[in-house]
């Protein structure tokens, strides 16, 4: 009687730690923002430019004449 | 509440190197590994849809590098490459989102939004985070939308975001308590 009490409680305290580790896994994955600069910084770094438009832009630029000098470089360096 | 589209992008993995053996010139390929993740994003979701911002950051890119010789360095590249991105999206909308989408006054939205700012932003995975702050965003008058967009990158000043959207630095200030209030209660209504 006595030792199965004590299995039920093993068993509740196993039943509570997975729910323990569920929540912080939810926890981990759930993202908190202060302010909507910082949710959109997040979501920019999350977010990919498609690799089609450089391909594109290259097909297009390839008629224009190439950039002959290159000083904004340096002044973008600054 | 305006009717566009919430589809989100593929996301794609991107490294440097293709990039720059797709360009001819290194100056260019330079221009667009620097910036065209800001543009492209901005693009996004100032116009809300995917493809039309794709198509926007092909446009603006090429745009530059044809009038890369009249830069005059008056401002930084970003800023410049900003004011082109502005210019083309505000003139999509116009042309098309102006027929078809009737977006909330700012007063309304003020109304119906106030007292529900204060609560930080959650989202429970990063994959929802981009649908909620396009839906977010759609629903913001637009100068307020621009605005967010602008501020949330950090190379720039408000005295340039001031200049990129013509209002003072203090009106910039203004506005943007405004807007981060009505873009937290909108965010915060989706749960």
């Amino acid at each position: 009687m006595n030792r199965q009490h004590q299995k039920l409680t093993r068993k509740e305290q196993e039943e509570q730690q997975t729910a323990s580790h569920q929540q912080s896994g939810q926890h981990q994955t759930a993202l908190e923002f202060k302010t909507p600069e910082e949710a959109l910084r997040h979501d920019r770094e999350q977010t990919s430019v498609p690799t089609a438009v450089v391909e594109r832009l290259n097909r297009s630029a390839g008629d224009l004449p190439k950039p002959r000098r290159s000083w904004w470089r340096f002044w973008e360096q600054e | 509440m305006p009717s566009f589209a919430t589809e989100q992008p593929v996301e794609t993995e991107v490294s440097t190197a293709p990039v720059r053996a797709a360009f001819d010139s290194p100056e260019r390929a330079a221009i667009y590994e620097e910036h065209s993740q800001q543009i492209y994003y901005l693009a996004l979701r100032f116009l809300g849809d995917p493809t039309q911002a794709e198509d926007a950051t092909h446009d603006v890119f090429l745009k530059a590098f044809r009038k890369l010789s009249d830069f005059k360095g008056q401002s930084t590249l970003r800023t410049w490459l900003y004011r082109i991105t502005i210019n083309h999206c505000q003139n999509l909308r116009q042309t098309w989102y102006g027929r078809n989408v009737h977006t909330t006054d700012d007063d309304t939205l003020w109304e119906r939004t106030a007292g529900a700012a204060q609560s930080p932003l959650r989202v429970l995975e990063t994959k929802e985070l981009g649908e909620r702050i396009q839906s977010a965003l759609n629903a913001l008058p637009e100068e307020y939308r621009l605005l967010l967009l602008l501020v949330a990158d950090e190379k720039l000043s408000y005295e340039e975001v001031g200049s990129l959207t013509g209002q003072t630095s203090d009106a910039v200030r203004g506005k943007l308590h405004r807007a981060r209030k009505s873009f937290a209660a909108i965010f915060n209504q989706q749960d």
